[in-house]
C-alpha cells in the first residue's frame, strides 16, 4: 500500500510503509488551479510516483 | 483499546492555568507531563509487492468520505464506524454531481467539483490502459477518518484488507485528507 496524504507525520507515526506527499490536504490528488487537461496530466504523474513506490520494498516508513 | 468515556475530574487549578504552566515548563526546559495520554501505535509488518506490478490488480481506498450522491448507505461525516465499497467498473472518471464527500475534517467543495481529486480514478484508468498494472479493482473502498477511534479504524482496515485479498488485489493506493 502507498498512502497519498499531506499529513506525512501522522502516517509515519502510525507506521505506514510508503507515504507520498499530496497536493493540499483537502484535495490530495488535485490541482484545481490548473486547466483540466493539465490537472489530469499532473494527477497521472503523481499516481505514477505512487505506483513506483508500490514497487519499492521497504522495511519501515518511507516518504517518497 | 477500550472506548474512552467522558467524565468530570476535579483538578487543582483551572485549565488555562495548567496549560500556561505546562508551556512555561516546556519553554524553560523543565520536565513536564502532557495530560493527554500517549497512544502507542502498534507496530505491524509492512508488506511488499509480490511479483510484478504489471501482473497486479490495484485498488483505490480513501478515508476522504467520498460516496455516491445522496450518501445511500449513510456513511458518517466524522467518526466513521463502517466502510463501504462502490462500483467503478466501466467508469473512466468520477463526475461532479454523481459523487459527494461526507467528511467534516476538510472543506469538501473542491473534491465535490471533481471527485477524481480525492479518488484518482481518471489517472488510474489511463495508467491501466498503458498496462502499468494489470487491472484496476472494480470497487473503491471508503470510510471517514476524521475524529475516528484508532481501534475502530484498525477494524475497518482489517475488513477492507480481507475483502481486497479475497478479490485478488495485490496493491492499494490510499488517499487520506
Amino acid at each position: 500500500m502507498v498512502v497519498i496524504t499531506c499529513l506525512s507525520n501522522v502516517a509515519t507515526q502510525v507506521g505506514v510503509g510508503r507515504i507520498l506527499g499530496g497536493s493540499k490536504f483537502h484535495y490530495p490528488v488535485g490541482q484545481p488551479e490548473l486547466p483540466p487537461e493539465e490537472e489530469l496530466r499532473w494527477r497521472v504523474g503523481l499516481v505514477e510516483k505512487g505506483l513506483a513506490a508500490l514497487e519499492t520494498p521497504v522495511k519501515e516508513p518511507k516518504i517518497f | 483499546m477500550p472506548i474512552p468515556r467522558r467524565f468530570t475530574v476535579r483538578s487543582g487549578a483551572p485549565d488555562y492555568v495548567r496549560a500556561a504552566d505546562l508551556l512555561l515548563a516546556k519553554i524553560k526546559g523543565k520536565p513536564y507531563e502532557s495530560e493527554i495520554p500517549q497512544v502507542e501505535a502498534k507496530q505491524h509488518p509492512i508488506p511488499n509487492l509480490t511479483g510484478n506490478l504489471k501482473d497486479a490488480t490495484v485498488a483505490l481506498v480513501t478515508e476522504g468520505g467520498l460516496v455516491p450522491k445522496g450518501n445511500p448507505d449513510r456513511l458518517e461525516s466524522s467518526r466513521g464506524s463502517r466502510y463501504f465499497k462502490y462500483a467503478i467498473e466501466g467508469r473512466e472518471d468520477l463526475r461532479q454531481g454523481e459523487f459527494e464527500a461526507m467528511h467534516t475534517g476538510y472543506d469538501t467543495s473542491t473534491v465535490d467539483k471533481d471527485p477524481d481529486r480525492i479518488v484518482p480514478l481518471d489517472a488510474m484508468r489511463l495508467l491501466e490502459k498503458s498496462k502499468r498494472f494489470k487491472k484496476l479493482h472494480d470497487h473503491y473502498f471508503v470510510t471517514t477518518g476524521t475524529g475516528a477511534m484508532p481501534s475502530k479504524m484498525e477494524e475497518i482496515g482489517a475488513g477492507i484488507a480481507e475483502e481486497l485479498i479475497g478479490s485478488g488485489v495485490g496493491a492499494v493506493i490510499l488517499t487520506a485528507t
